[in-house]
């Protein structure tokens, strides 16, 4: 990540020492996590949000917003997602203009890697409105607003709190008297479902390879000495979604097993926090309805 | 009439089954007394023809083929920095990859699209840890692959990986190791070598793997993993692309040697 300046050969040698030893400069050891703070329901406008703030540092935003869209004829029978990352010129001055844009690549793709095909876990067949025709489209819209370390992390966390926020307004289709299929969206609140099983959908942790050992969560200073990260995506049942190096170094086959391992390992704990954490903001929003307070509606009505 | 418009009736249906990889329904055939399609065994990967200097422009070259995989890379360089890229003490990599427009069996676009821009920062990653870059200051070496047909997107990115740095070998540039690539699609939960499209499916369940590896140091230089799968069979995964590296390390050493004899 060499476009967020640079690294005097002193502090590199600093932080790998320590790594080498165990020690962190903010105290942590080498696989402790930064609890993420993560905020759900705050953008009125869309369907489903969430922010997710790692450290001092790392804060990201992300919006669900359900748009009607054309079936693929290839998977007639079922919704899409779209995915977007967008680095904020506000995070680091380098981000302006086209500066942020090889990131925003990489960032927007390994979140898709993680949400697209049969890994996200989805009922995607509840996306469907009348089948080869219409169906919903999420987009998932994501802003980095600051960047600390650790991004990729941050940017699923928030994905998947502001896919549980996520409601999908009803819909009812009519025949009409030539065959056609035709269909109105329900502009209450109170009948949009949220999305199925989205307690399936992964979570990730990056590892970074320091020296000849690795970090999770890494700070930006430490994300600068690292030469290789790998994201590891992993779902709640255990099974490794989606694993991707990047970087421009190598890492010995012994060390590549430890890493997935420890970001294994880490994943399992983040997704039972996060999994209670959505538990409480689902009984908050009953008890909000069941004293009549004003719900929200639907984005495509806004 | 509106001549902008495709004058087309108001419904259609698709032309012919689509057999991408997202395409629904299409299952590998299941294994005849422990073998695939072309008498495979589940772990071995498809014969391989790689071919060193085809492009005569270019400062090196390599042609590789994979079953219907064909791939064309071309590596031009080290040639000086532009001004607005900056200084930089080291060299640089840039990779341009691109599906032919024919190469799939959906058109592609000239431009590229983020799964071809993705692709080729995979490349450059892939291909970083094997170079001396600190031996080319202010200087960046461009590697262009050219996709000339696509069976496997998977086995396509480890034929490029593969193929640019044998191409990068054959320009003489300054490199500590090859690295080789190797792809597998994991079905009915059991890891296949190098899958063609037919075999390659993304119904629930399946998956792939590209792992790329400097086969005489040992380290893994890149790995690309999609799709849910066991803790056991991923390990076991990783174990047999490591195997299959070595394997094709010894393809492009062969390669690369018939080249240079040929030249002298």
């Amino acid at each position: 990540m060499a476009s967020f300046g640079l690294v005097s050969q002193v502090e590199r040698d600093f932080v790998e020492r320590g790594v080498d030893v165990g020690i962190r400069a903010d105290g942590r050891a080498r696989d402790d996590y930064r609890p993420p703070r993560v905020e759900l329901g705050l953008v009125s406008q869309s369907d489903g949000s969430a922010r997710c703030q790692l450290g001092d540092g790392t804060d990201v935003l992300v919006s669900v917003r359900c748009e009607l869209g054309q079936a693929d004829p290839a998977a007639d029978d079922r919704g899409r997602l779209a995915v977007s990352v967008e680095c904020s010129p506000s995070a680091s001055q380098r981000f302006e203009g086209r500066g942020a844009d090889d990131l925003n690549t990489e960032l927007s793709e390994a979140v898709t890697r993680a949400l697209t095909g049969p890994q996200s876990g989805l009922n995607l067949r509840q996306l469907c409105i009348v089948p080869g025709m219409h169906c919903w489209v999420l987009n998932i819209d994501a802003i980095v607003l600051n960047y600390g370390g650790n991004v990729v992390d941050a940017l699923l966390i928030a994905t998947r709190a502001a896919l549980a926020d996520t409601r999908v307004p009803r819909t009812v289709v009519q025949e009409m008297e030539d065959g056609a299929m035709d269909f109105e969206v329900d502009d209450d609140v109170e009948n949009a479902q949220p999305l199925e099983h989205v307690h399936n959908v992964p979570l990730c942790v990056t590892a970074n390879k320091i020296g000849a050992g690795y970090v999770l969560d890494a700070t930006l200073t430490e994300e600068l000495c690292a030469s290789a990260r790998l994201h590891v995506t992993v779902n709640s049942s255990g099974q490794v979604c989606a694993a991707q190096k990047s970087g421009d170094g190598a890492i010995e086959p012994s060390l590549l097993m430890a890493m997935l391992q420890a970001a294994k390992e880490q994943a399992r704990r983040l997704l039972e926090q996060q999994d209670e954490q959505i538990r409480r903001h689902e009984t908050e929003i009953a008890a909000k309805r069941a004293r009549g307070e004003p719900v929200k509606r639907p984005s495509i009505f806004v | 009439m509106d001549r902008r418009r495709v004058q087309g009736p108001e419904t259609s249906v698709v032309p012919f089954p689509l057999l991408d990889d997202a395409a629904p329904g299409v299952v590998a055939p299941p294994l005849q007394a422990g073998k695939r399609a072309g008498g495979r065994r589940p772990e071995d990967m498809r014969p391989i023809f790689l071919r060193t200097g085809l492009i005569s422009q270019a400062s090196g070259s390599a042609y590789i083929e994979m079953g219907r995989t064909k791939v064309a890379c071309a590596v031009y360089g080290p040639r000086q920095i532009k001004k607005q890229q900056g200084f930089s003490e080291q060299g640089r990599l840039y990779c341009e990859f691109k599906f032919a427009t024919f190469a799939c069996k959906k058109r592609r676009n000239h431009q590229r699209d983020s799964q071809e821009k993705e692709f080729s920062q995979v490349i450059v990653q892939a291909l970083t840890p094997s170079i001396r870059l600190e031996k080319l200051p202010k200087s960046v070496v461009d590697i262009y692959v050219t996709v000339v047909e696509n069976d496997g997107t998977a086995s396509c990115l480890a034929a490029a990986i593969t193929a640019a740095s044998t191409a990068l070998a054959d320009a003489g540039v300054e490199m500590i190791d090859l690295v080789a690539a190797a792809s597998l699609a994991y079905q009915q939960r059991r890891p296949e070598g190098d899958a063609p499209t037919g075999e390659n499916t993304r119904e629930a369940g399946a998956a792939d793997l590209v792992l790329a590896q400097m086969p005489s140091l040992g380290d893994v230089t890149h790995l690309l993993h999609r799709g849910p799968v066991d803790w056991a069979q991923m390990s076991r995964a990783v174990e047999q692309c490591i195997d299959v590296c070595a394997k094709i390390h010894a393809v492009m050493v062969h390669s690369l040697r018939e080249h240079s004899a040929a030249e002298q």
